[in-house]
């Protein structure tokens, strides 16, 4: 493992899968390339992974990553994290959530694979829809797709690999809302 | 009133204002307790008319935008009222995307919000 900075904490359980994600077609930045890298398996404990996130938004800062660039991906990393470890594993004690997280000035990418069983997103229910759009949850795979340049889930349904470019176009229309 | 941690409540006339005490409202457990907390000022403190003040609040999770749909429903039971001020511009672009600007009645500032109790 070419990690700069992160350590797996259970070396012996880290590869959940090939590394990178070769079932998503978007790019795949080499961690040559970024600034910083990050590449631990965690236990499935959501202070853990919150510890994980904030050592990524500091990290993004660091990079001058700002304003709805960074939120964006909080938010998105925030939902992918905690689906992995309470939907994914259940908060099983003895799964481990594995996560890649590569950062430059321009680019975030997300790699996160619990052991879970899976879901078909396609299967959600859509939350906007009259029907359920004052119901609670459902919300965090939307959002995930909404504010990420890509997110992709591998067919299983149980790792999810998002990139997020700094200052991408296609987020603009709606800040003019 | 019943005690609260999560939160900081005052009144104004027969309006409940409820303000948040953590900047960054993500951990579960907060969460949890936010969401009782918010609940019992319906259920326990009797209150009907809520204004949300999200002054200070930098991000939230789905986890708390459920809170928030929860009470929502827990006020409409009681044929109470909400509305919801100073959300930040990415937190309100949340609301946007998933469509739960629809569900609240969102106002810029809490001056706004309150004379909007009044129409």
């Amino acid at each position: 493992m070419n990690s700069k900075v992160g350590e797996a904490s259970h070396d012996s359980c880290y590869l959940l899968t090939d590394n990178p994600c070769k079932e998503a077609s978007m790019f795949v930045p080499p961690q040559d390339a970024m600034s910083w890298c990050l590449q631990r398996a965690i236990p499935s404990d959501l202070d853990v992974g919150h510890e994980q996130i904030e050592s990524l938004m500091t990290e993004l800062e660091k990079a001058a990553w700002d304003g709805r660039d960074l939120f964006h991906v909080r938010m998105a990393v925030e939902e992918a994290v905690v689906n992995a470890i309470e939907h994914g594993n259940k908060r099983d004690a003895s799964k481990i959530v594995q996560l890649d997280f590569r950062v430059s000035p321009e680019l975030c990418y997300i790699d996160i694979i619990d052991q879970g069983e899976g879901f078909d997103p396609a299967s959600l229910r859509d939350c906007t829809d009259e029907e359920f759009v004052d119901k609670p949850r459902g919300r965090g795979v939307m959002l995930i797709k909404e504010l990420m340049s890509e997110a992709v889930y591998n067919d299983k349904g149980n790792r999810l690999t998002m990139l997020r470019k700094r200052n991408d176009p296609a987020f603009e229309i709606r800040e003019e809302e | 009133m019943s005690n609260k941690r999560r939160i900081i409540v005052s009144d104004e006339g027969t309006i409940c204002v409820v303000r948040f005490v953590d900047k960054k409202i993500v951990d579960s457990a907060s969460i949890e307790q936010l969401g009782e907390e918010l609940n019992s000022l319906v259920l326990v403190d009797k209150k009907s008319v809520l204004l949300l003040n999200f002054e200070g609040v930098e991000f939230m999770s789905s986890a708390a935008l459920n809170k928030m749909i929860s009470l929502n429903s827990k006020l409409k039971a009681v044929q109470g009222r909400l509305k919801l001020c100073n959300l930040r511009a990415e937190i309100k672009e949340v609301f946007t995307i998933t469509r739960l600007d629809r569900v609240f009645d969102i106002r810029k500032t809490e001056p706004e919000a309150i004379a909007a109790f009044k129409l």
